[in-house]
């Protein structure tokens, strides 16, 4: 079972990626952030609570307060223990390649993904994630 | 008047050499600054033809010639983008006046040609005062009165070593390097001047390149966001069991015009990024791509609407496709789009002939809601929208005018209010390509 922790202003995409993971995911749990600013408290309270960080980040690039950028340097910054056990990803409808180099410069990012997130698009999100927990317990 | 592409066979390709400066800073060619252009043109013939005739300074006259096609050249890059126009005007100064040089020091009966040098100087104050108009014009000034000064020098000491017998050859000589130093600092000068002023240009559009970058990103951002919106819950659509065979099909469709869509945006975007890079030229068919275009929208709303390309002579083209296919897009789409009316034939019939100096003439006819006189002047403004049943961003014909003025070409609409709209689009040919 993965925990998910989605970032993203735009309601409709929240709602549509949370039925896409659940689709590929089904015993996934979902939580969802319409606000940066609101998924940097949730995760400073999962911090100081000592509790265990989402398995996957979904940050998407353009948010008002604090966009996307903003929030991968708070994870760079805040996120205890090594952040390769957390996957975390970019979705965006940026077709920017600047947006794109930049993203990926964050070392941590597991990827940068276009948006709407597909059935395909989470399976392999999942794949990955499921292979370096074996890997990992192993 | 007589081109001046056509004297100098200037293709596009020295266009895309103006670089960025040429996308923003496009301007239309000032009748004042033509008719100095012209006027510098004539100036250095009739000068050259007087020399040559009245004097036996054929070397003046040459250095005429040979310096005219340099002013004339930065002239056309004047009417580009001045960045390059100041650079090309400059060099031709600079070439005329070694030149000049060379002629004072060489010339057998000694340095007495000095009062041809004068006349250099008018074409070469009249650039100058051309290129660094506007906030630079004091610039322009400062510097044509120092050239001048420097000029006058070399004419005055001329004048004196020409006709002072006094002088020993030795005394003529050292004079004679005392003009060439003077000569060269002032070339030197003149370079980092304009090195000078070209940085300040460069950053004024590397600025106003960056905001206009800044625009577009927002409006692509919030023109793609709802659309994939739309794509995301049709895929999440068809993960739900559906037993209807049709609305299958249904979604299919929907899926396909928003993936086109999509594509579209993608297509404004590169662009709007990519206006400073250079025609990409290739050969196509204009009525296959007329028809994929209409293919390709018809299922918007258009599958009612009788579709009809009438053809005189070869359709084969070498153009920008891209770029024309953005321009059909927008305006078939535009045909498609507004014959929502309640008419009995919604009909779109495309014309593709030949026109007298072998261009396009592609002539797009609907009888579809049509557009009011007083709208119709603001149909190619940006984020101009002369309807409220539309779904257009304004953008579309503000779109196809910039990439027809980018071609050379021209678009203009004809529209009556109820009975439907002509929009006709000229796309240039070389004659070669006959």
């Amino acid at each position: 079972m993965s925990n998910y922790l989605l970032v993203e202003d735009d309601q409709i995409f929240l709602f549509l990626h949370e039925h896409m993971i659940k689709i590929a995911d089904p015993s996934a749990t979902i939580m969802t952030m319409q606000s940066s600013v609101k998924a940097v408290e949730y995760l400073e309270d999962l911090i100081q609570s000592g509790k265990q960080m989402p398995d996957c980040i979904l940050v998407d690039l353009n948010m008002p307060e604090m966009n996307g950028f903003e929030f991968l340097e708070y994870c760079g910054q805040h996120i205890p223990g090594p952040l390769s056990l957390v996957h975390i990803y970019m979705v965006t409808s940026s077709l920017y390649d600047s947006d794109r180099e930049k993203a990926l410069s964050f070392s941590f990012l597991k990827g940068f993904r276009e948006k709407p997130l597909s059935r395909e698009i989470v399976t392999d999100m999942l794949e990955r994630m499921l292979k370096e927990k074996r890997s990992n317990n192993n | 008047m007589i081109s001046l592409k056509k004297i100098f066979n200037i293709d596009d390709s020295i266009e895309r050499q103006s670089g960025e400066s040429e996308s923003i800073l496009v301007r239309k060619g000032n009748q004042v600054h033509l008719f100095l252009l012209y006027l510098g043109g004539i100036y250095m013939v009739v000068f050259a033809l007087i020399n040559y005739y009245y004097d036996d300074k054929v070397m003046a006259a040459l250095v005429n010639v040979c310096s005219l096609p340099f002013v004339l050249l930065a002239f056309y890059f004047f009417k580009r983008g001045w960045t390059v126009a100041s650079k090309l005007l400059n060099l031709s100064q600079i070439i005329v006046v070694i030149i000049l040089i060379f002629l004072v020091t060489r010339s057998s009966d000694g340095p007495n040609n000095g009062d041809s040098i004068l006349v250099f100087f008018i074409p070469v104050f009249i650039g100058t005062m051309i290129v660094f108009q506007g906030k630079e014009r004091n610039f322009g000034y400062v510097f044509s009165l120092f050239i001048l000064a420097l000029m006058s020098m070399l004419i005055v000491s001329d004048f004196h070593l020409g006709h002072d017998p006094a002088y020993s050859q030795k005394q003529i000589q050292r004079e004679l390097t005392l003009n060439l130093i003077g000569a060269a600092v002032a070339t030197m000068m003149e370079i980092v001047f304009i090195l000078l002023v070209s940085n300040r240009i460069d950053e004024e559009l590397i600025k106003t390149n960056k905001e206009l970058d800044n625009f577009v990103y927002s409006v692509s951002h919030d023109l793609r966001s709802p659309l994939l919106s739309v794509k995301g819950l049709l895929s999440l659509m068809k993960e739900r069991p559906m037993e209807d065979e049709k609305s299958v099909d249904y979604l299919q469709m929907a899926e396909k015009s928003v993936n086109h869509l999509d594509d579209t945006i993608r297509e404004i975007l590169a662009y709007s990024r990519n206006t400073r890079l250079g025609l990409s030229m290739e050969k196509f068919d204009l009525k296959v791509l007329a028809e994929q275009v209409y293919e390709d929208l018809r299922y918007v709303n258009g599958e009612n609407i009788s579709f009809a390309i009438a053809v005189e002579g070869s359709t084969e083209i070498i153009s920008d496709r891209s770029r024309i296919n953005t321009v059909l897009r927008n305006v078939i789409g535009n045909a498609i789009k507004y014959s929502k009316a309640p008419i009995d034939n919604p009909c779109i019939n495309v014309s593709i002939k030949r026109g007298n100096k072998n261009e396009v003439l592609i002539r797009v006819e609907d009888n579809g809601e049509g557009i009011s006189k007083e709208k119709l002047e603001k149909v190619f403004d940006m984020f101009y929208r002369g309807t409220s049943t539309g779904q257009g961003t304004g953008l579309g014909l503000y779109i196809c005018r910039e990439i027809l003025n980018k071609l050379g070409g021209s678009i203009t609409i004809q529209s009556v209010l109820g009975a439907g709209t002509t929009i006709e689009l000229t796309i240039p040919q070389e004659t070669s390509n006959k």
